[in-house]
């Protein structure tokens, strides 16, 4: 359907004979104090991925420092051991309860130097004399692998990445047998959710 | 540079009364369009610090993106149907007569009964002042499928206007 130019020309002519209302008194005063005010700087896009790769780097850099402080070095290192988990008996434990020697004998009954039958060993309690002197021990680390056990909320509130070291720890005593231990590190590494 | 640096003031006397009726049409509240109007006004003043008049799709742009940012805000928090309907009744234009009121409460009704696909072209052809080039620009749409909504609109205005007329008479 087609309509005559001069009806669309009278009905624009209308339409814009109503002048539109002018805003509020309100408005231009909050517009004048939005353009006098400085501007909020908002990031750019390259501020915005340098935001990223400083909070990634930070996450790395966090990982490394926790994998340094936590984890032996490989080099094998002297004296006794000072972290989690019984590993050798320290020299000035005197003998205690049978439990504790009943953890510690069995790798000091293989020694060469040792008096006495295994099982004679395992069942009487252990005096000062009988720890090695553990000062010399060596321990050396082979790494195994790591593993990512992913994002998990400690305390329902906190996220953080679960991750988990596996190595094999080789125990060479001043005296008796080399032992191998497995060792297993779990770091938590507190991540930022974007 | 010969063109002297033109003040807010002046793009805010020249465009604030059209551009509060093109916010309109997605915010029939007035306070609503007021805010769309200051933060889209806002936005392109502190881009185009020193505009020309080529710049003022940008600036219809700039409000009507303000316009749906605040809908779709509104609509998150489903206020719509708790506000007052006192503002939206409030006439879009100036009417001094009675006559010119009820011009102005017909092509309001004519005109919140089109889509808004067509609203916003009639908007910007009839009271922003835009060609449809700009108007274009400023809806990032094709010219001729802008030319093809305001002929539409400007068909079904005519009808509707025309039956309210007739109601009126009768």
């Amino acid at each position: 359907m087609t309509r005559p130019i001069d009806e669309d020309a009278a009905i624009e002519a209308m339409l814009a004979a109503l002048a539109p209302a002018a805003p509020s008194a309100d408005l231009r005063r909050q517009v004048a104090a939005a353009v006098a005010a400085p501007a909020v700087a908002t990031p750019s896009s390259l501020q915005w991925l340098g935001e990223r790769l400083l909070w990634a780097c930070g996450g790395a850099a966090a990982a490394i420092a926790a994998s340094l402080v936590l984890a032996p070095s490989l080099a094998p290192r002297e004296g006794p051991h000072l972290g989690a988990g019984p590993r050798t008996a320290p020299a000035s434990i005197p003998a205690t309860t049978p439990g504790q020697v009943q953890v510690a004998v069995p790798s000091l009954a293989a020694a060469p130097g040792a008096s006495g039958d295994q099982d004679t060993n395992m069942k009487q309690p252990a005096s000062a004399e009988q720890w090695p002197d553990t000062t010399s021990v060596a321990v050396t680390e082979e790494m195994v692998t790591w593993a990512d056990g992913g994002v998990r909320f400690l305390d329902d509130r906190t996220p953080a990445r679960i991750l988990r070291r596996l190595a094999i720890e080789r125990h060479r005593p001043a005296v008796g047998q080399e032992f191998r231990m497995p060792r297993e590190d779990i770091i938590l590494l507190p991540v930022a959710l974007h | 540079m010969t063109d002297a640096v033109p003040d807010w003031q002046e793009w805010y006397d020249a465009h604030a009364a059209r551009l509060l009726l093109f916010a309109r049409q997605w915010l029939p509240e007035r306070a609503d369009a007021e805010d769309a109007v200051q933060i889209g006004f806002v936005k392109f003043w502190r881009n185009r610090p020193r505009p020309a008049a080529a710049d003022v799709p940008l600036l219809f742009a700039a409000v009507r993106s303000a316009a749906l940012d605040l809908l779709r805000a509104r609509t998150r928090r489903e206020r719509r149907d708790t506000q007052a309907a006192g503002d939206r009744t409030t006439s879009w234009w100036d009417a001094d007569t009675v006559a010119d009121e009820e011009r102005a409460a017909a092509v309001q009704a004519a005109l919140g009964g089109l889509p808004i696909e067509q609203r916003e072209v009639v908007t910007l052809r009839i009271w922003g002042g835009l060609t449809f080039a700009d108007i274009a620009r400023t809806l990032d749409a094709n010219i001729n499928t802008v030319t093809a909504r305001f002929h539409s609109a400007r068909a079904a205005l005519a009808l509707q206007i025309q039956e309210a007329c007739r109601d009126a008479t009768d």
